[in-house]
């Protein structure tokens, strides 16, 4: 295990959310964070790609660009 | 390949049909997840198709240039001159025997079986020519599906 160092005042609020979550350990905490913060990007950069893709309509696409080129 | 042995794999090459199915509304909800737990590769040919469908499509409502969102959430392979040779050797393979080659196709097979990737697509129909070179071939409907029943199974345990 490894040690990190925190100020007071984020070490109380580390230990607030802890109880808040019901978690055993900081190593939970921490993980859950982590996770939460990729999710929240990987939420932000796909609603740049926020198009409604019709799939029959991408089938026939991908399949006349293929034709286009055998 | 049995779906068991498909969760196994953590690393995946997704071609442009593949890719437009992720984006789709069926899938949409699900995907920052499946994005989390999965790394997926995009070859850059791939990634040119679907952008073509998107700007064709959806020109009026995007903004911006996508293909720096899309390295936000693929690792984007560039072609290479290995990669460029392995396509090559493939590609006059079957020529050699009649069959026809597609060339985003091949590549995609190129990649896959140099980095050791399976292939994600919406149409597995495309790479039945390249089975004979060992390449693995996911459905990506299949993989979806497998990955929603996991999820689930998950959240209520």
């Amino acid at each position: 295990m490894k040690t990190v160092a925190v100020s007071e005042d984020t070490w109380r609020k580390l230990k607030e959310l802890k109880e808040k979550m019901g978690f055993s350990s900081y190593n939970e905490l921490i993980n859950l964070l982590i996770e939460k913060w990729h999710l929240i990007s990987l939420k932000e950069e796909l609603s740049k790609i926020d198009v409604n893709i019709d799939m029959n309509e991408a089938r026939r696409f991908i399949k006349y660009l293929k034709l286009q080129t055998t | 390949m049995n779906s068991a042995s498909q969760l196994e794999i953590r690393e995946f090459l997704v071609d442009s049909s593949a890719l437009m199915y992720l984006h789709s509304h069926e899938v949409k909800e699900v995907l920052p997840l499946i994005l989390y737990r999965v790394k997926f590769y995009v070859l850059t040919l791939s990634a040119y198709e679907f952008l073509t469908f998107i700007y064709l499509k959806f020109m009026r409502e995007l903004k911006r240039s996508l293909l720096d969102t899309l390295s936000k959430l693929y690792e984007v392979i560039s072609v290479d001159e290995q990669i460029s040779e392995k396509a090559s050797m493939i590609a006059a393979d079957l020529l050699q025997h009649g069959v026809q080659v597609e060339t985003v196709t091949v590549f995609n097979v190129a990649v896959a079986l140099m980095k050791n990737l399976a292939i994600l697509t919406e149409i597995p129909e495309l790479y039945s020519p390249y089975s004979k070179y060992g390449v693995i071939v996911i459905d990506v409907k299949e993989f979806v599906k497998k990955f929603k029943e996991t999820l689930r199974e998950y959240i209520t345990t």
